[in-house]
């Protein structure tokens, strides 16, 4: 059956803290309309991930605002936009939620 | 129930974390939401309140710490899928 995020955008960033991750999550959805697939633990000492699905050009102003919006909190681990994903990644993106 | 403000309060371990909500529920009137200590032995805590009562628990923990405080932050008027990642964990 089809997904809900099927064909959508990805932005994916990982942050020092949850918290700024809380923040800059917060941040992008209030720039654009995203929907947020899942907040995870990156096992990097303290980091988070937040995976951003939307249209390519939400996903963009939303990526930034986010990093924009957690410099004074946390160092930025990694960022990335995948702007047209392939045909299985949802279901490589769900599994490590919450686990 | 719809909080006007998030406070988020990030300290090292659970006993610190219990610590911190007990300052914060006594000094200001918040509720709290989550408690997520999954990453990395830091205990994320978030409650909500109105911006005012969030703020002024922040800066309970802040002023008198018993303990690290690594990050601490006020969201006002969080977005809904903020709301739906901190209440439905």
């Amino acid at each position: 059956m089809a997904g809900k995020y099927d064909g959508q955008a990805i932005g994916m960033f990982e942050l020092d803290s949850l918290g700024a991750c809380y923040v800059a999550l917060d941040a992008a959805a209030k720039t654009a309309n995203i929907s947020v697939q899942g907040v995870e633990r990156n096992r990097l000492k303290s980091g988070a991930c937040v995976k951003i699905r939307g249209g390519i050009s939400d996903v963009k102003a939303a990526m930034e605002a986010a990093i924009l919006a957690a410099a004074p909190y946390g160092k930025v681990t990694a960022q990335n936009v995948i702007a047209s994903p392939g045909e299985g990644i949802d279901v490589a993106m769900e599994m490590t939620i919450n686990k | 129930m719809r909080y006007g403000a998030y406070a988020i309060i990030e300290v090292l371990g659970s006993a610190n974390a219990v610590i911190c909500i007990d300052q914060m529920l006594k000094t200001s009137d918040v509720h709290f939401l989550s408690k997520n200590t999954k990453c990395g032995g830091h205990t994320t805590l978030v409650m909500g309140g109105e911006v005012s009562a969030a703020q002024a628990a922040v800066d309970a923990v802040k002023d008198n710490q018993v303990c690290e405080v690594f990050m601490s932050a006020v969201i006002s008027a969080p977005s809904d899928e903020l709301r739906r990642i901190v209440e439905g964990k």
